[in-house]
């Protein structure tokens, strides 16, 4: 079996915390990275390919649709997860690992914390991956 | 192609303490010689220029601050429909650009698409074989040069900026090249490569036979020695910019 990746230790904890609710409605906000994972509907953020699914333009929308269950383990590729105004269950993780795609990495739990915009945290912590610092954050907004 | 439209509208934008104002001067004079035909020059600044045949224009929606993560957002004002009141055929420049040759040869390559300059030299770094996201990098497309009129094209992209602005000064982290790179590279027509160069990243045998060049930041494998802006740069360039 090999190493547990960032996004599956992420989804792992979530679980635990949250098993499966066949009321939720789920969002994926960037990429699981080919998890299997059950999902309503996801917004990518690459957008070289399909720039009008970027999901760093399409928060209104977002912001309109009916999911109660908020998953992205991309934060840091996209705008801070305040914006994003739903009421849920939110499964949130960014990194600090430079990249040109990161436009928003971000180097430590309490900076993460603030761009998150959660009334509520359930769980929280700060782990290394093939070489970056992973920061997960479970929570709520009301 | 289209033949072009009279009078022709150039445009730059000058602020903060950069370039001095002869940068806009020697740009000014750089049309008067290589442009044929009856023109306007603008600038849009916050400073008094007092440069005879430069009209001075505001700044449009988008002032130049807080250019921390988008730091050219004052240049996608000149993509607002009829800006200024201005319309018919217009074209942009950066203060930095040196125009080497016959501009209307360029000008009437514009067919209805707006037409951008491209970071050519980038393709052999293996730009386009790398399935980057351009939105936080900074693009193909060099914004050094735009050629436009104002159409359904221009129209859309301006509606994309203004309802998502907030969200492209946060992510495009190099400024407008990553955005339209990303979300636009559909609506444009290029620049030719055989009319454009990057001065510090190109070394053409031939710069002369070029329309235009851009004194770029220098990248990896630069052709050239130093990385000056334009006023420190010496030989052959020098003698053209002015």
């Amino acid at each position: 079996m090999g190493m547990m990746s960032a996004t599956q230790h992420a989804l792992t904890v979530f679980r635990k915390l949250f098993p499966e609710d066949p009321n939720a409605k789920i969002v994926i906000l960037g990429s699981v990275h080919d998890i299997p994972i059950h999902y309503d509907r996801k917004f990518e953020w690459f957008s070289r390919l399909a720039p009008k699914e970027n999901v760093n333009f399409r928060i209104d929308d977002i912001n309109e649709g009916g999911w109660n269950v908020i998953i992205n383990c991309c934060c840091e590729h996209m705008v801070q997860m305040k914006e994003v105004t739903l009421s849920g269950i939110y499964l949130l993780q960014s990194n600090d690992r430079y990249h040109d795609h990161h436009l928003n990495r971000v180097t430590s739990i309490d900076a993460f914390r603030s761009q998150c915009g959660l009334d509520e945290i359930y769980y929280e912590d700060s782990k290394e991956f093939n070489g970056a610092k992973y920061y997960t954050i479970i929570g709520e907004k009301w | 192609m289209k033949t072009t439209v009279e009078p022709i509208s150039f445009f730059c934008t000058f602020w903060g303490k950069k370039y001095d104002k002869k940068y806009v001067q020697i740009l000014h004079n750089a049309v008067k010689r290589n442009y044929k035909g009856e023109f306007k020059f603008y600038c849009q600044t916050d400073q008094k220029l007092d440069i005879p045949g430069v009209i001075e224009l505001p700044f449009g929606r988008y002032k130049p601050v807080n250019t921390g993560r988008f730091p050219d957002k004052a240049k996608l004002n000149f993509w607002e429909p009829n800006c200024w009141g201005i319309s018919g055929r217009k074209v942009y420049f950066d203060l930095d650009v040196v125009i080497l040759g016959n501009l209307n040869t360029l000008i009437d390559l514009y067919d209805g698409k707006p037409i951008i300059n491209r970071s050519w030299w980038q393709d052999e770094q293996g730009i386009n074989d790398d399935p980057t996201n351009y939105l936080a990098y900074r693009g193909i497309t060099n914004g050094s040069v735009y050629i436009w009129e104002d159409n359904e094209l221009t129209a859309e992209m301006w509606d994309h900026i203004t309802k998502n602005a907030k969200y492209i000064f946060f992510c495009c982290i190099n400024g407008s090249d990553g955005y339209f790179s990303s979300m636009h590279l559909d609506k444009f027509d290029f620049v030719p490569r055989n009319m454009s160069f990057s001065y510090h990243n190109e070394k053409p045998s031939n710069p002369l036979t070029y329309t235009f060049c851009t004194i770029d930041t220098k990248r990896n494998n630069a052709a050239y020695d130093d990385q000056d802006e334009l006023d420190s740069l010496k030989g052959w360039i020098k003698d053209i910019w002015v």
